[in-house]
């Protein structure tokens, strides 16, 4: 399947366009996300509603601070399945269980999805922003006190649902 | 780089290591040894002095720029390679600032990879 078709098709397809509020960086997030996925996970998925939040909690915390100016917060969050199989999707280590490898090949891909993410804001001259090191944690939650929005982008494989956040502090 | 020198491949993620291991060993480098983090970075290059080192840049611990720092502050013989995620022009220019010959843009090219590795020593 054609990569770059898929991308826009799936884009397209979505409501990502439609949501009222919506910074032009977590549009270029969501854009820059979808890409990604497409390139180094899996081209077959679609995106759920994307909705901004006012609060979310979550199990397992893995997540990656974006710092500079505008600063953010990203997480991927989802059923153990599917992270599971999102984790063998990029990997291909042979993962069976959301273990400390697959939680480190899910976190490996929320940084390389980030640093480009960063590398693309640097190039367009819109910013320069860094990463933080990636964190793994036991259960957390997120709202408004902490940042400006909360954005899920559920992205649906045929293995299952894993949901994006991005919160703008 | 000749084939029998010793590389150390820094990086805090598993799967970095791996896949970039395995690309050196592809190349037929044999001499390899991982650490996960820029003070075991450094402390490794004190005590083994490698001849080539891979560094990521965002790391718990120390990161990469300010382990290339200490590195060539300790032994400016040693060849340093960044490879990140991050590769604005803003880290690019700390990173040769700081002494590293050259910068990678995770995911890794193998080609690229390649050349980068066989022309470190020009």
């Amino acid at each position: 399947m054609d990569n770059k078709k898929s991308y826009s098709k799936i884009l397209e397809a979505s409501n990502y366009g439609h949501i009222d509020n919506m910074s032009d960086f977590v549009k270029t997030y969501i854009e820059k996300l979808v890409y990604n996925i497409c390139m180094y996970v899996d081209s077959d998925f679609s995106l759920g509603s994307i909705e901004i939040l006012n609060t979310f909690s979550g199990k397992i915390e893995l997540s990656q601070a974006i710092t500079g100016v505008p600063s953010a917060y990203s997480c991927i969050d989802g059923k153990e399945e599917a992270l599971v199989a999102f984790a063998e999707k990029y990997s291909g280590l042979g993962i069976t269980s959301l273990d400390v490898l697959a939680r480190e090949a899910i976190l490996d891909f929320l940084n390389l999805h980030n640093g480009l993410f960063v590398v693309l804001l640097s190039k367009k001259n819109i910013c320069e922003l860094s990463l933080d090191v990636p964190k793994q944690n036991g259960n957390f939650s997120i709202d408004l006190a902490q940042y400006r929005s909360i954005t899920v982008i559920p992205v649906m494989f045929k293995f299952g649902t894993v949901k994006f956040f991005l919160c703008e502090v | 780089m000749n084939k029998d020198c010793t590389i150390l491949v820094c990086d805090d993620s598993i799967l970095a290591r791996k896949n970039l291991t395995a690309f050196l060993t592809g190349f037929g480098y044999t001499n390899i040894s991982e650490v996960s983090n820029g003070e075991d970075a450094v402390n490794y290059c004190r005590d083994n002095k490698p001849d080539l080192v891979f560094l990521d840049i965002v790391m718990p611990v120390k990161d990469g720029v300010t382990a290339t720092r200490e590195i060539m502050n300790d032994n400016p013989d040693t060849k340093i390679i960044i490879v990140s995620s991050v590769g604005t022009q803003t880290h690019l220019k700390e990173a040769i600032k700081a002494g590293a010959k050259d910068f990678i843009q995770k995911p890794i090219d193998e080609e690229l990879l390649r050349q980068v590795v066989e022309n470190v020593d020009g």
